[in-house]
Parts: structure tokens; sequence; C-alpha cells
């Protein structure tokens, strides 16, 4: 299984836990995506050492200042992708994960479809499968 | 092609590699290798490394085992282009320090930092330059001030990553369509640094603003150019412009060399097979290491200690009032061998640092330890950051030896640290004398010194400092199967000597009176010692000229090995207001040696002040035109019962310089006597001698009675000291202020210490009011560390909270981390190539 991680802020070292904790299992290997949001992901990695702490094999890939859901979906595609995580970075008053445009973007585009499920730090497009 | 042609197209070259990098920059990429960013790729390399044990996860060494013959090629190449780059660049320098002494080196390094290949020289400051690397990565360099081609880096911050500030060094970047393919470092030894007194390594100081100038991991030029702003500032910071700019030129030209040797070697193999030899080369670095390990020592812990001295009550020109104190460097030391064949050096129990200039960070004990394990462990396998990987510290913050305090001075760090490093040979031999490696045996390299420094005007009538490397060339330690080469290195710098007078001489207002092989300072034992030498110098045509020693004093930091003896200890021996003007003029004798420090023969020749002490660190004080000073460079120690030393070798030592004839028979029991006065051997040693065999039969038969007579169990004397610690009988407050600082750095050897001696719980010492003042102004002085982000490999370094655990057997006297005593590598996979 290979899974993707968008991080749009090194801040969101929650989502990432979550999603290498519960999600992934040991021997999987992750694509850790940094968006342009994002510098650099160094920080991140020093504070959760995926490969120490989960046994994962991973890679550190980034998207261009202009890419667009195409680009993502593009992406996904060449890695063979089975999920996508995103953090959960904004809420509604009652806590309720709010749907960013990204996340949005990925669940209309046509060449892409999966199962959508909501977890406590971060939002996993699984089971997926791409168009022609 | 003429010089400005290159400058030209290396300049048109920086170009073009910048505008790769930043249409890479505009794909959000970063400079690492497959657009992540140098931190990304630290951070991950870090992860791998650990998480797999091997270095970023390399469990297959697919170049080398494809094709090793071109493996070792290309390592060969690399390593051979680093040494070319030295031995030529080292012809720009002017001063002898670099010229004559090699004090100069070359790294090559992956994007991380991590080093490839070295050059020959002062090899400690390869690792120290990787810490400068990784501080610059970790502490986003990438973002501002940015990592270009073209860009050059200087450092010489010792909390970056540095010995002392007088080792400064260039580190430029190599791109390749770009992205950063590696970086080339460049280290050397400066005359004068701009501290409060002249020389290098000044010793007046109480904190690091007296030091000279530090330069923090700075970026000082691009497009291969230095910026004017640099070649303005740093000269003006040191008394030695001219000497400093050539230094500067010399580490640009190596660094330039090795990164066309990278380039063409990129050009002929492509990056893919760079990228794998640079991995490749650290991974088999580190498994050499182990490999050796396992197959030269044996499981367990060794432990053992060392001290040293630096004794400032009385010191004129101290800056402030209140370091004006005595300092013992005492450094517990532990080494654990595990059954995997990891290495662990751990100082748990150092005491704390100090208002001196002796103090070390964690680069200078880890690069130090680095240049020590190449050199014996493993000569024959690929030096290189692998052995880094291969080994893990334990070095207590706050400590001596990791002082987490950006206000403390570390001007000659090297004070402690070789001192600190002691115990490490004798741990390392008898792991080898258990496996029957007697060949690798070595009874130690500690304490290299004296270090004339100095400085004022000079012949010329310029402003001057200096800073003999005569201290390049000590007498080494004693091996187990040969005595131990006499006046031959410094471990610091394997290939230095000490260098040809006349090279001093054209720089140093300090003519040589004499210079010869100096008696009686290796230490003695079955195998001696390697004896030291010394300089006879004066002073001509200077003003208001400084001069100070520098180096051990009542102490000698190597114990010798197996019933050997220490090295002798150092003394200071200064002649003032002297009448030598006359001797020159009537053609009388002056002295040339102090040969033999009892007879009074130095004092029959000279009228003068004269001062003889037997410690070895004095502040700057005024020397003038006709005054003396002795250059002493120490002895190794010795190893083996000296009674069981051949008569014949005692004899040859006599001829050769090595003992003094009364001394044969006290340390040896060996009598001689005289048979021609006019006789002149290889050395300054006048007569022939010969050995009286019965004599000496007799006189050990008798030494051997009286050891039997004088020995007494160790239950009883261990009552004695108990007693005496107890009491607080003829303890000094040196020594107890030593002692109560270790305890209070750590429970640990506190509960050993009582433990041991059967002390209550709440022993402490009595400390005068100064000693218990001084111990709590530097205990309540807190932390100021340097590293606002550390990386994995530096939480060992930083933390002060959940410390990561450290076996330490000192308490309950256990092997930690073995599985019983009879634990053995046998029961691992035997060490091979995929360890």
């Amino acid at each position: 299984m290979t899974t993707i991680i968008i991080i749009k802020s090194v801040e969101h070292q929650s989502s990432v836990r979550e999603v290498l904790g519960s999600v992934v299992d040991e021997g999987e290997r992750v694509h850790f995506l940094r968006l342009p949001t994002v510098r650099c992901l160094g920080p991140l990695i020093q504070e959760i050492n995926p490969m120490i702490n989960y046994g994962i094999d991973y890679t550190i890939n980034c998207l261009p200042q202009e890419y667009n859901v195409a680009t993502l979906v593009e992406f996904a595609v060449e890695a063979g992708a089975d999920r996508i995580c995103i953090s959960i970075s904004d809420r509604t008053l009652t806590g309720k994960a709010r749907i960013d445009d990204l996340t949005q973007a990925i669940l209309l585009h046509d060449e892409i479809s999966g199962d959508f499920v909501v977890g406590e730090h971060a939002i996993i497009l699984e089971e997926l499968e791409y168009g022609e | 092609m003429s010089s400005s042609d290159q400058t030209e197209e290396r300049r048109a070259e920086a170009k073009r590699e910048k505008e790769s990098v930043r249409e890479k920059r505009k794909r959000g990429e970063g400079i690492g290798w497959n657009g992540r960013t140098l931190r990304e790729q630290l951070a991950e390399l870090e992860d791998k490394t650990e998480a797999t044990g091997h270095y970023n996860g390399l469990s297959k060494l697919a170049l080398k085992e494809e094709d090793p013959i071109r493996f070792e090629q290309l390592y060969s190449r690399l390593r051979g282009d680093l040494v070319t780059a030295r031995e030529t660049s080292k012809e720009v320098s002017a001063t002898p320090i670099v010229e004559q002494e090699g004090e100069l080196c070359y790294g090559l390094f992956t994007p991380e930092g991590d080093s490839i290949a070295v050059s020959t020289g002062i090899i400690v400051h390869i690792h120290t330059m990787s810490e400068a690397i990784k501080f610059m990565i970790n502490h986003d360099y990438e973002d501002s001030p940015g990592i270009e081609p073209g860009d050059i880096f200087v450092n010489n911050d010792p909390h970056v990553g540095d010995v002392h500030p007088c080792d400064l060094m260039t580190i430029i970047p190599i791109f390749h369509e770009g992205e950063l393919v590696a970086w080339v470092g460049g280290v050397n030894h400066v005359i004068d640094t701009g501290a409060i007194g002249p020389g290098s390594m000044n010793v007046s100081q109480a904190s690091r603003f007296g030091d000279g100038a530090y330069y923090t991991a700075r970026k000082i030029g691009e497009n291969f150019e230095l910026y004017n702003s640099w070649k303005k500032e740093y000269p003006a910071k040191t008394r030695t412009p001219d000497f400093l700019k050539l230094d500067e030129r010399t580490r640009m030209t190596g660094c330039l060399m090795i990164r066309n040797s990278v380039k063409e070697m990129i050009d002929e193999h492509g990056i893919e097979t760079f990228k794998q030899l640079s991995r490749e080369a650290v991974e088999d670095g580190r498994r050499g290491f182990r490999s050796r390990i396992k197959r030269t020592m044996l499981p367990g812990t060794y432990r053992g200690a060392s001290f040293v001295d630096a004794l400032y009550e009385g010191q004129e020109n101290v800056t402030r009032e209140y370091a004006q104190e005595n300092h013992i460097m005492h450094a517990p030391s532990e080494l654990h061998v595990r059954e995997d064949g990891t290495f662990q050096v751990s100082f748990e129990g150092a005491n704390k640092w100090g208002w001196h200039p002796f103090n070390c960070t964690p680069a200078a004990i880890q690069g130090g330890i680095w240049v020590m394990l190449t050199q014996t462990v493993i000569p024959n396998e690929l030096v290189n950051d692998g052995a880094y990987y291969a080994c893990d510290f334990h070095l207590p913050v706050g400590s001596w030896a990791n002082t987490q305090n950006t206000e403390t001075a570390h001007a000659y760090a090297w004070h402690f640290l070789v001192s600190a490093w002691a115990p490490l040979w004798q741990h390392l031999s008898r792991g080898y004398f258990a496996r029957g490696f007697w060949e690798e045996i070595n009874a130690g390299n500690a304490n290299t010194s004296n270090w004339l420094q100095g400085g004022g005007i000079d012949q010329f009538d310029k402003l001057h400092a200096v800073n003999s490397f005569e201290s390049a060339c000590e007498g080494v330690g004693a091996r187990y199967v040969e005595d131990g080469e006499p006046h031959a290195s410094a471990v610091w710098n394997p290939e230095g000597d000490m260098g040809d007078a006349e090279a001093w001489e054209m720089v140093e207002p300090l003519p040589f009176l004499g210079r010869a092989v100096k008696p009686n300072t290796g230490g003695v034992g079955r195998r001696a010692g390697g004896a030291g030498f010394e300089s006879m110098r004066t002073v001509k045509d200077v003003s208001r000229w400084l001069l100070y020693e520098m180096g051990n004093g009542y102490m000698t930091s190597d114990g010798g090995l197996f019933g050997g003896y220490p090295a002798a200890s150092g003394y200071i021996l200064n002649a003032k207001n002297t009448d030598l003007e006359k001797r020159f003029e009537n053609g009388e004798d002056y002295p040339q040696h102090d040969l033999d420090p009892e007879s009074g023969e130095f004092e029959s020749k000279v009228d003068g002040e004269i001062t003889r002490r037997p410690e070895g660190i004095s502040t700057p004080k005024e020397f003038d035109d006709y005054d003396m000073y002795l250059n002493y460079l120490r002895g190794g120690s010795g190893l083996g019962d000296p009674l069981e030393r051949d008569p014949e070798d005692v004899l040859s030592d006599i001829h050769d310089g090595y003992v003094l004839p009364r001394h044969a028979e006290d340390a040896y029991g060996v009598i001689v006597e005289k048979v021609d006065d006019e006789a002149q051997h290889n050395s300054a040693v006048q007569g022939e001698w010969k050995l009286k065999t019965k004599a000496t039969e007799e006189r050990r038969e008798k030494m051997f009675t009286e050891r039997t007579e004088d020995a007494q169990p160790v239950s009883e004397w261990y009552d004695e000291e108990r007693e005496r610690i107890r009491n607080e009988e003829d303890l000094i407050d040196d020594v107890k202020k030593t002692y109560e600082s270790s305890m209070r750095m750590s429970e640990q050897f506190a509960d050993f210490f009582r433990g041991f001696w059967d002390l209550s719980d709440e022993f402490e010492f009595g400390l005068s009011e100064k000693a218990q003042k001084s111990l709590d102004n530097r205990f309540d002085s807190g932390l100021r560390p340097m590293w606002d982000s550390h990386t994995r490999g530096h939480k060992t370094w930083l933390e002060t909270r959940g410390e990561p655990n450290v076996p330490y057997t000192w308490t309950d006297r256990s092997i930690q981390d073995l599985s019983g005593p009879e634990s053995t590598f046998r029961e691992q996979e035997r060490a091979s190539n995929d360890d």
C-alpha cells in the first residue's frame, strides 16, 4: 500500500502521527508531499522520525507554486497511491472538520475516486481508484 | 588558461548553476537531492540511519559489491585529490604552522555534512567541519542567508563546530545541475585570533570574550569571491593580517582544487555514481569500524580516569579576579563495547566547566576522539564519518566537556581534551591485549605541550604574534612490542614534525640557542616512552614583547601502562635581564640546553633573573632582548615493568640522550660507568658509558626485594586512604574542589564515590570560602546553548531533561548492556562486510 500525506504546515504533526500510527501499516510506502505553503519538512521529520517510530519507508516531495488539483492527481497516479491523507486545518464552531478547498477539489475530480474517512486530525481518502 | 580566465570561467559557471537552482526554487524544490531541502535530507538520513543501523538505510553496498576494484579506484582518486590539494595549497601559506607542520586539512562531505574522504593533516577538523555544516543546515541557512553555487562560508565557533577559534575553516558547496551534491571544507591553524593576549591560544581570559574573534558559520562570499566587507573586517581583528590573508587563500586554493576534482569525476562517471559512492563510502567506513572493534576488542566496559592541572593562583594579567584559582580537570572515562560492536564513550562524573580557556564543546571532544580512533582503530579502513556513526558519546551537559554555555572560553580546549582521552588509549590497549593484538597496544599519547606563544613588536618593527608548532613533534607512547618513538609526532597532526629552526626564526624574533633530545622525559618501562625534546630560545630586536607557556605542569595525564611509568611532567624555565649579550661579545660559554634541570648547569652559564618552577602554564609576561625561554616538548608514557627492560637498551638510551646515567640506576636498576670523557654520540650527551652487568643484576635484585618489603595488601591501603578522605587529611583545596564539583555534577558519580570509600550518604568535602564561592558561581550560571534546533545526533549534546540512558557501571559495578559476564561477539553473527 502506498500513501500520500499532504502537508500544508509543519505544525500539522498530530495529523501525520495519526496517519502513521492508525492508518498506515509498518513497511508501507509513504510520500510526504509538501505544498508551497511549507518551505521545509525537516523539523517535522526530525520530530516524528517516521522510520524509527513507525517503521515506514518514505520519500519527501513537493508541489510547485502554481500547482492545481490536476498536478496532485498526476502525482498520485505516478506514485500509485492507495490513500491520500490531508490534515484537518479548519473546524466548525462545534468542532466538526471543515472540508477545505483542496480536499473538495480532490473529491470532485473526475479522475479519482475512493472512500472518504474522517479521523481525529486527518481526512483520509482511501481505496483510491483512478480514471483513464 | 590564465588565472583571470579561470576566475571568469568560475564566475560564469556559478551564474549558470545559480540559474538551475533558481529554477528549482520556482518549482518549490530545495537544493538537496531530488528536490528535498537540505534539512529534509538530513532529517531523513538520521531517521533512516538509526532505524536500520545502516548509514541512510544502506543495507547493500551495490557499487562496491558489483565492482569492488572500481569502488576502490574511485575512492582512492577522491582521497588522492584531497591529499594533492593539501600538499599544493600549503605552499600558499606563509606560516610555518601550515607550510612546515602542515596544520591544514581538507574534507569532502555529503550534502548532510558527513565526511566522505579526508586529506592528511590535522584531521580532527574533519568532524568539526561536519558539525559546522550540520549547524548551517539545521538553522535553515538554505533560506537565509541562502546556499548557492559559488558561496563561501567561514566558521571558527567551537559551539558550532570547532575545537578552538584559532582553527579557521572555509566551506564551499559543490553543485551539479541545481543540486548540492557535496561540500568541501578546509581548516588551518592561524597564528593569531585577536584574543586579549597575542598568539592563537591565549590563556589569560576568563570567558570567551577574551578568546578572540568568533565567526559563527557565516557566509563571506559568493560567485567564488570574498565579500569586500569580509576582506576588510577579519584582517583588522588579528595582529597578523597578512598571514591570515594567505591562510585564507590557502584554504580557498585547496577547496577549489577539490571542487574541480569532484566535478571531473561527475563528468566522467556520472552524478549517480558519485552519489552512490558518497553514501557507500560512509557506510563502508562505519562497517569497517565495527568490524575492527569486533575483531580486536572484547565486549564489556573499560574504565579509567585522567586529570590535568591548570594553575592560576597568583598568575598575572588574568582578566577577572575570580578566575585566579587553580583548576584540575577530572575525566572519569568509560568505554562501553557492546556485543554488536557498537562503541560508547562516556565522561559521566566530569567536573564543571571553569573560568579558563580549556573548556570543550561536544564538537571538540567528538572531533578529537574521532581523530584518535582513526589513527589507532581503523588505520586500514576508509577514514570518514562512518566511524562517527559507529560511536556514541555521553558528554554531561554543563561539564568542562560540554559547557553548553556561550560565555565559556575555549582558546586552548586541547589542554583538557588531549588529557581526557588518555584513558581511551588504555581501554583500547587492554582490549587488544586480551585478544592478542599486541602490536596495536600503545601506552598513550596525551598532553602535547609546551606551546610557546606571544607577540608584540617584532624584528621588523611590526605588530606580530607567534605560536610555535614545535609541539607537533612529541615523544609518543611506548608500544607493547617496541619503544615509543622519540620526538616524533602529535596524534592530532600525525604528519607534523618540529619544523626547521630557520623557518621559525624567519617569523619569530626568537633565535635558537640550542635544540636537543631531552633526557628523562619519556616514561620508563620495559618499553620506554619516546623522549621529548627542547629548544632554548632567546629574544632579539623586540619591544613590548610578551611570551607565555602552556602545558601540563605538576600532572601528567598518561598514567603509563602495564606497570610502565608516565612521561615526565612539565616545568617552566625563563631568564630575564641576562648577561647573554656580553657573553656573545666576549665569546663566552652560554646555555644552549637544560638537559638535566637539577645539575645547575644552566644557572652556571648565565647571570640574570632565573625562574624555574614546576608548573606548565603562565600568562603573558614581558620579555626583552637577550631574555631566555625554554620550550620543552613532552615525552610519551612507558609500558611494562622498567626492571624488565634489557640493560643494553638502557645503555643505548644513555648514549642516545634519552636517559641520564644516574636516572638509569634509579628507574631501571641499571649501573653504568663512564669509560671515555670525550666520545660523542648522536645526542647532546658526552662520553662513552659501559654496562656493569653484575652490579646491575645485584641492584635489580635489591630493588625487587625492596618492592616486596614496601608492598602492602590493598585492603590495608584502602583503609588508610579511606581514613584520609573521611578526615580530609593532606588533601589540598584544589583536589577537594575537583571531587566536590564532580559529585555535584553527577549523582551517579557521587553515589559511586561515597559507596566506594564507605562514606555517609551526606558526605561532602569541606571547602574554603573561595572554593565554595567558585563552585556556586559556576553551578548557578545556567545554560546558554548555541544550537536552537538540534539534529537527532545532537540530542546527547543538548537535552538536559530526558538524557539518553547511559550505562553507568560505577554504582553497581556490573557490566551493563551485556547479557552476562561470559558474553562474546561470537554469540552474534561474525563480523563481516555486511555487519
